[in-house]
C-alpha cells in the first residue's frame, strides 16, 4: 500500500521532530511522541494536514472517555482495513501528528482529540464522522465549559457536509453545540453527571428532566430521539446496540456502562463510513484493554480494574458502576499538584455507604478525609496489593486518579 | 427548630474549582452540633432560594461579570443588609469587590460589599498554608488565578500567608468582615479547613458549642502543610 506523501517542507519537519523525539526519549523526557511532534508543527505547520491527507477519518472528542470509545472505534473500523490511532491518549495536534507519522500505511484513521483543539483537529483531517461524547467542566486549566461549547459551535457551523457528527442526545449541551451541524447522528450516550448541564446554554433556562430526557421550558429544545442506544442483553454482563437497522448484541471487556455505550458510539460512527455494523460489532466486543485501561491484574484471587478519574463526572460514573456490578472499590490517590484530590470532594462517595473502603497511594489520607465526609469508613494501605486483598477475592474496581493510575498500570503488571 | 438555610449562588457561572463541595462542609460542621440545614443550588435569579448563608466561588475572569449581574439581579447587598452571611471564594471575592477586571484587562464594577479592588497580575497556581491566628488554626488550599487583591485602609484581611502565592507577592489572604468571609483559597477551603466551617456558622448562628475536627481531615491537611513547608519557598507549581 502507498505511504501517504508529504511535500519536502513537512518531511525535514517530521524528520527533525523524530530526531526531537528520539533525544527526548534518551534524555527520558516522557515518550518523546509529544515533543518530536511539537518540533515538527512548529517547523511546517502543514504536516498533520499532510499526514491525514488521502485517509478515511473518524475523530472523537468530549471530556470524558475519549480513550476507550477511540479504541472501540479504531477495533470497529478495523473490519474495513489497518487503522492508525493515537492510542497512547496523545490528543493534542503534536500526538496526532506523531501517530499519524508513524504509521503512513493505513488509510482509516482513529483519532482522539482533546476538545480545545478540535477546530484544528477538523480542520487538518476532514473527518468523515465527528464523535462528541460529552461537555463538563474540566478542573486543570482553567477553561470555562461556556468557551468550549462556543469554540465546538463555531465548529459545527463550518462542517463539510460530508461529516457526520455522532453525538450523545442524553447531553444538552453537546445537542447545542452542535446543532448546526450538517449530519447528525443520535446515541444514547448517558449523562453521568447532570450538574454541568442544568441550564439551557441557548437561552439560561433550567433544564427539566424525566429520566434522560430533558426539555427546555424556556425555548422548546428537547432531547433528540436516539438513533442508536443500548439495552440489557443476554448473560449477566451482557448488551444489545439497537440501531435503525436492528440490534447487536454481546458482551465487552470494558467494565461498567462504558462498554456498551462506547461500543454503540462506535459502531454508530464507523457506519456512517459505510462499515457494516455486524463484523464491526465483533471487533469491538472483542476489545479487551484501552492502552492498559481496563486489563485486569489478578492479586492473590483478586480481579483488579483500574479506572482513570479526572472530574466529578467521572468519579460519579464509576461510583455508579460499581454498584450496579456490586463490585468493592478500592481508592488509590497520588499527588498531583495542588488540585490532585479538588475533584473528589463533590462526587457522590456516599453510595458506598455499607462497607470499610481501602485507600493506598501518596494522598491515601485526603481519600480518608473524602470518605469520612461521606460518612464512609476507610482503612488506608501500603500499597495496591494489601488494598486489594483486603478486598473480598473476585473482582474489584480501582478507582484512581491520573498518577495512581499511571503508576498501578505499570507495578501491577509485574510480579510482586 | 427552623433550619439553616444555606445557598450555593450561580455555580455555572464561573470556571468550575471544587467549590460547591463548601456546602457539604458546612452541613457537617452545623450537624455536629445538632443544627438541622437545608441545601440549594441557585442557577437563575429566577430561581433563587432565600437563605442564611450564601456560597460564591469559582476560579478565573471570563465568569464574573455574568456572576456580577446575577447577584444584583437577587440584590445579594440588600440580603446582607438584611443579615445574611456570604463565603465568596476566588471569583467570588471578584464579584464583591468595588472592582475587578475582566479578561481583556479592563477595570470593571463589582457589588461593593468589600473594601477591595482587584488589579491585573501575574498567573500563579500554588499550595498555600496560612498562619495560625485567632480562631483559625494553620490552614491549607489551592490559589490559581491571575489577579491582585488591594484592601481599602482599615479592611481586615482573613489570615497570614506563611508559604505559597496568595495575593501574589502580598502576604495576606482574603477578607474578614462582618458578614462576609472571603479568600483566595481553593479545596474546597471548608472541607480542608473545618474551622473556617465554623467561623462561617458563627456568623450566622452565633454561640455554637466547639466540636472536634474529624481526625481524617486534620491528617489530610497536616500532610499538605508539611509538604507546602518542606518544598522551595521560591517554587511556583504551573497545573
Ligand atoms: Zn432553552
Amino acid at each position: 500500500m502507498d505511504r501517504v506523501r508529504v511535500r519536502p517542507r513537512a518531511a525535514a519537519a517530521l524528520a527533525a521532530g523524530r530526531a526531537a523525539g528520539r533525544l527526548s526519549q534518551a534524555l527520558g523526557r516522557g515518550s518523546g511522541s509529544i515533543i518530536g511532534g511539537r518540533i515538527a508543527l512548529r517547523a511546517a505547520p502543514s504536516a498533520l494536514a499532510e499526514l491525514a491527507a488521502g485517509r478515511r477519518t473518524v475523530l472523537v472528542t468530549g471530556t470524558n472517555g475519549k480513550s476507550t470509545t477511540t479504541a472501540l472505534v479504531a477495533a470497529a473500523l478495523e473490519a474495513a482495513g489497518p487503522v492508525a490511532c493515537n492510542r497512547t491518549g496523545a490528543n493534542m495536534p503534536d500526538g496526532i501528528l506523531t501517530a499519524l507519522a508513524a504509521d503512513r500505511t493505513s488509510r482509516l484513521a482513529a483519532i482522539e482529540v482533546d476538545e480545545v483543539y478540535l477546530r484544528e483537529a477538523v480542520a487538518a483531517t476532514a473527518p468523515e464522522a465527528l464523535v462528541v461524547l460529552n461537555a463538563y467542566r474540566e478542573y486543570t486549566r482553567g477553561i470555562s465549559l461556556a468557551a468550549t461549547l462556543e469554540h465546538w459551535r463555531a465548529v459545527a457551523e463550518r462542517l463539510d457536509e460530508r461529516c457526520t457528527v455522532v453525538l450523545n442526545v442524553d447531553d444538552p449541551l453537546v445537542c447545542w453545540a452542535f446543532e448546526a451541524a450538517p449530519r447528525r447522528v443520535g446515541v444514547a450516550g448517558g449523562l453521568s453527571w447532570r450538574d454541568d448541564a442544568a441550564l439551557c446554554p441557548a437561552c439560561g433556562e433550567a433544564h427539566a428532566w424525566d429520566g434522560t430526557a430533558w426539555h427546555c421550558p424556556g425555548c422548546g429544545r428537547t432531547r433528540p430521539a436516539p438513533d442508536w442506544w443500548v439495552a440489557p442483553g443476554a448473560g449477566s454482563d451482557g448488551w444489545a446496540v439497537h440501531h435503525p437497522g436492528g440490534a447487536l448484541s454481546g458482551s465487552v471487556g470494558v467494565p461498567g456502562r462504558t462498554g456498551p455505550v462506547g461500543a454503540a458510539f462506535a459502531l454508530a460512527a464507523v457506519g456512517a463510513l459505510g462499515v457494516p455494523a455486524q463484523g464491526a460489532g465483533t471487533r469491538v466486543g472483542a476489545v479487551q484493554d484501552v492502552d492498559g485501561r481496563y486489563r485486569p491484574f489478578e492479586v492473590g484471587g483478586r480481579i483488579a480494574r483500574l479506572l482513570m478519574l479526572k472530574n466529578p463526572a467521572g468519579w460519579a460514573e464509576a461510583i455508579a458502576a460499581a454498584r450496579e456490578a456490586n463490585v468493592p472499590v478500592v481508592l488509590a490517590v497520588d499527588r498531583f499538584g495542588p488540585k490532585d484530590t479538588t475533584t473528589m470532594w463533590e462526587a457522590p462517595f456516599s453510595q458506598l455507604a455499607g462497607g470499610t473502603v481501602p485507600v493506598t497511594g501518596a494522598r491515601a489520607a485526603d481519600a480518608g478525609a473524602v470518605l469520612e465526609a461521606a460518612g464512609v469508613p476507610s482503612a488506608e494501605h501500603a500499597d495496591a496489593r494489601a488494598a486489594l486483598r483486603a478486598c473480598p477475592p473476585g473482582e474489584v474496581l480501582v478507582l484512581c486518579n491520573y498518577p495512581a493510575f499511571r503508576r498501578l498500570s505499570r507495578t501491577l503488571a509485574v510480579a510482586p | 427548630m427552623t433550619a439553616l438555610r444555606i445557598a450555593t449562588l450561580f455555580p455555572l457561572a464561573t470556571v468550575a474549582a471544587g467549590d460547591e463541595a463548601n456546602a457539604a462542609a458546612l452541613v457537617r460542621r452545623a450537624a455536629a452540633r445538632g443544627l438541622t440545614t437545608t441545601t440549594a443550588t441557585v442557577h437563575r435569579p429566577g430561581a433563587m432560594a432565600p437563605a442564611e448563608v450564601y456560597l460564591l466561588g469559582g476560579t478565573g475572569r471570563s465568569g464574573t461579570g455574568a456572576l456580577v449581574a446575577a447577584l444584583w439581579a437577587v440584590d445579594l447587598p440588600a440580603r446582607v443588609a438584611a443579615g445574611a452571611v456570604v463565603l465568596a471564594v476566588d471569583a467570588g471575592l471578584d464579584a464583591l469587590a468595588r472592582s475587578w477586571v475582566d479578561p481583556a484587562g479592563r477595570e470593571q464594577a463589582g457589588l461593593g460589599l468589600l473594601g477591595v479592588q482587584v488589579g491585573p497580575g501575574p498567573r500563579i497556581t500554588d499550595t498555600v498554608a496560612t498562619r495560625a491566628a485567632g480562631e483559625l488554626p494553620a490552614m491549607v488550599g489551592w490559589v490559581a488565578h491571575d489577579v491582585t487583591t488591594r484592601r481599602d485602609p482599615g479592611v481586615l484581611a482573613l489570615c497570614q500567608v506563611e508559604r505559597g502565592q496568595a495575593h501574589g507577592p502580598l502576604e495576606d489572604d482574603g477578607v474578614l468582615a462582618e458578614r462576609i468571609i472571603a479568600t483566595r483559597l481553593h479545596g474546597p477551603v471548608l472541607a480542608l479547613n473545618p474551622e473556617l466551617a465554623d467561623l462561617v456558622l458563627a456568623r450566622a448562628v452565633p454561640g455554637l458549642p466547639p466540636a472536634p475536627v474529624p481526625p481524617e481531615a486534620a491528617r489530610a491537611r497536616a500532610q499538605r502543610l508539611d509538604e507546602v513547608r518542606a518544598a522551595p519557598q521560591s517554587r511556583r507549581r504551573r497545573r
